[in-house]
């Protein structure tokens, strides 16, 4: 809990400096980190040990964001990050910098919970019943959860669309109880 | 009674067929830390504190602590049931318990839910758990007695209806005995009792119920409890839950009692959940708004106006103090907050007066203007002869070398004393308490044998109820005219007569 508040604040500092006409390409950037991040369990072993020096971590870091278009940003980023020591909350502020720029463009994150796969079509349909609920763009991450058994569950930061077909099973139950 | 399987499956199938698959919206948050019955919830950003807020498997919660990054909640139920990264829902409700004439001759749980296996209690109406306790300008004084048919406290320290007095003392003094009696001697009375059981043990509640329900009590009361086995959460809910089920009543314009039973339990409860919440500890480790916990729930006891229907909550709560120390934390919280206390007294408990109420630290600050006039009239005289015997008490061991004046007063004491006295679960009508202080006070039971005390209490009470009913209607309802008076007298010689001879 303690990570997230000062994850928060590293992230709240940093969104001021993204420069308007590049967002876009900010957004790509910290989704490619978040990435490589949840991807290479190494890479967090590495910035984390205290084994290997700050100048050495930076210079690894320096590979993966040269050829990025803010550049400069991220490098004196990483710096700060090192040099207070706060490299280990690395993945919450890119989490919570990823929520807060999709949301400077009016977009929102949610979780779609669907028993199985279903066809671009059907989550299309989905992405626009919710986008009409919330009045708001959303952007998808899908999750296959057989335990809903139908319908879908969709998990924003602060609403919950449930039209799954366990809950109203479960509605149906306290109905029949009652 | 016969029930076809069609007739069930019928009635299913109608359900199902009613049934709409619908989509449910709500805001929600997700459970990043859970123990000890306290869960911390990230999002729910718009919730309100006092919020009744949903975890998987149908288990309520409250949301207490707002923070900036998490919100700490108490929850209600089976925590087995919860685990980290669940769902949460708000319900944009502030907890609400159910209220109404429907629970009445019911045990419930803080939440108003039914746990004395009689069935679904089907109420149509809710209270939030937290009221504001009413304005001043919906408030009149106390003016109505609230009789608890026990002698020491119906004449030297009466309560009026909507008053808030406190039982204190020690443990084993009789403090539960008092309220017991108390709600017994509501009886065909148009007072509904509700008794909330705070950190007891099981069989102490099983047992208040069996013999409020042997004594015809349990139609007209409302049973909270909140067991020690309970959660210490679902033990802070339960005054404030079984306070609105008699505020139902109060703004009815009718007549409740509600006792807490016992407060310095629930101050333990309270202190568990804040420490857990991590709010700061102060005194006792108590959290600072200990006092606020207990004032905002007397408070909501009130006489309310005529204009608002002249219904009143009375509220006796209940402090357990240890080794007689009334001047504790929160015995003194709680004696600044209510209008007055009955001390219950470890040692005369063992000396044989019980109800063991020390008249000296016992007082009403406001119940003595709701006092009925005649037993104001014949209580002065009381008072004033216990205190001179409460003075020369240390004396009594000189025995003959004292005067005349000091051994009659010490008599006279001793009497008083002795009638006083009383057996549990035996209610006395006030009139009966009026005629029998009437008796010690003119000195007819000076002669007798404090053995015999008790003897002449039932002749007396046995003659009034066989002989002058009319009598005690004109008592009950007049003050104590000269004729009234001599009459008294008349009864009070006539009941003396037949043991001056058993005396020889």
């Amino acid at each position: 809990m303690k990570n997230m508040l000062v994850a928060k604040r590293y992230a709240k500092a940093l969104l001021p400096l993204i420069p308007k006409d590049k967002v876009k390409e900010f957004l790509s950037e910290v989704k490619l980190l978040k990435k490589v991040t949840l991807d290479d369990e190494y890479l967090m072993d590495f910035l984390n040990s205290k084994m290997v020096k700050t100048q050495t971590k930076l210079e690894l870091l320096d590979v993966v964001i040269k050829d990025f278009s803010n550049y400069i940003i991220w490098k004196e980023f990483f710096q700060i990050l090192l040099e207070k020591q706060r490299q280990f909350i690395l993945p919450q502020i890119l989490e919570i910098l990823e929520k807060d720029v999709l949301e400077k463009q009016g977009i929102v994150k949610i979780t779609l919970r669907i028993a199985k796969k279903h066809s671009e079509k059907v989550i299309r349909k989905i992405s626009l019943y919710v986008e009409n609920f919330l009045k708001k763009k959303i952007e998808i991450n899908e999750i296959i959860d057989p335990n809903i058994i139908g319908g879908f569950v969709a998990e924003g930061d602060k609403y919950l669309i449930d039209c799954s077909v366990r809950h109203n099973l479960e509605k149906l139950q306290s109905v029949l109880k009652n | 009674m016969n029930i076809q399987p069609e007739e069930i499956s019928s009635i299913i199938k109608s359900k199902i067929n009613e049934f709409k698959f619908d989509i449910d919206v709500t805001e929600s948050g997700k459970v990043v830390q859970l123990g000890d019955g306290i869960a911390r919830v990230y999002g729910l950003q718009d919730v309100m504190a006092g919020e009744m807020i949903l975890f998987p498997g149908n288990v309520s919660g409250m949301a207490l602590n707002l923070e900036e990054d998490n919100v700490g909640c108490i929850i209600f139920g089976d925590t087995t049931k919860i685990k980290e990264g669940d769902i949460v829902k708000r319900t944009h409700k502030i907890l609400q318990v159910p209220v109404g004439d429907e629970l009445l001759g019911r045990v419930v749980n803080p939440l108003g839910e039914p746990i004395d296996g009689k069935g679904e209690i089907k109420t149509t109406q809710f209270l939030p758990v937290e009221r504001k306790a009413l304005g001043v300008v919906h408030r009149q004084p106390v003016k109505e007695p609230l009789q608890t048919g026990i002698k020491p406290i119906d004449s030297m320290i009466p309560i009026g209806r909507g008053q808030r007095e406190l039982i204190i003392g020690d443990r084993q003094t009789g403090k539960t005995a008092i309220a017991l009696d108390t709600i017994i001697n509501q009886k065909n009375t148009d007072v509904f009792c509700i008794y909330v059981a705070i950190g007891q043990k099981k069989s102490s509640v099983a047992k208040f119920v069996k013999t409020l329900e042997e004594n015809d009590a349990l139609s007209y009361t409302i049973v909270v409890s909140a067991t020690a086995a309970e959660s210490s959460a679902l033990q802070y809910l339960a005054p404030y839950g079984a306070c609105s089920m008699g505020e139902y009543f109060r703004d009815k314009g009718q007549h409740a009692l509600i006792i807490y039973d016992d407060l310095s339990k629930h101050a333990n409860s309270y202190r568990e959940l804040s420490l857990l919440l991590r709010r700061p500890p102060g005194r006792e480790a108590y959290p600072g708004d200990v006092f606020y916990l207990h004032s905002r729930l007397l408070e909501r006891a009130s006489k309310l106006s005529e204009d608002k229907g002249g219904g009143s909550l009375t509220a006796l709560p209940i402090i357990e103090t240890k080794a007689e120390d009334i001047s504790a934390y929160i015995p003194t919280n709680v004696i600044s907050i209510t209008d007055g206390q009955i001390y219950l007294s470890t040692r005369l408990f063992f000396s044989g007066v019980r109800p063991a109420i020390n008249a000296g630290l016992s007082v009403s600050r406001v119940g003595g203007s709701a006092q009925i006039k005649a037993m104001k009239k014949v209580v002065g005289q009381l008072r004033l002869d216990l205190a001179q015997y409460a003075e020369l008490e240390a004396f009594s061991k000189f025995g003959s070398d004292l005067d005349k004046a000091t051994l009659q007063q010490l008599r006279r004491g001793e009497k008083l004393i002795e009638i006083l006295k009383q057996g549990q679960y035996q209610p006395i009508p006030v009139v009966k308490q009026i005629f029998i202080i009437f008796m010690a006070n003119n000195g007819y039971l000076d002669q007798f044998d404090n053995e015999l005390i008790g003897k002449i209490e039932e002749e007396l009470f046995s003659i009034l109820d066989s002989k002058y009913k009319d009598l005690m209607q004109t008592i009950e309802k007049s003050k104590l005219t000269d004729q009234i008076l001599d009459k008294m007298h008349e009864v009070s010689k006539k009941v003396i007569e037949r043991f001056k001879s058993e005396m020889k």
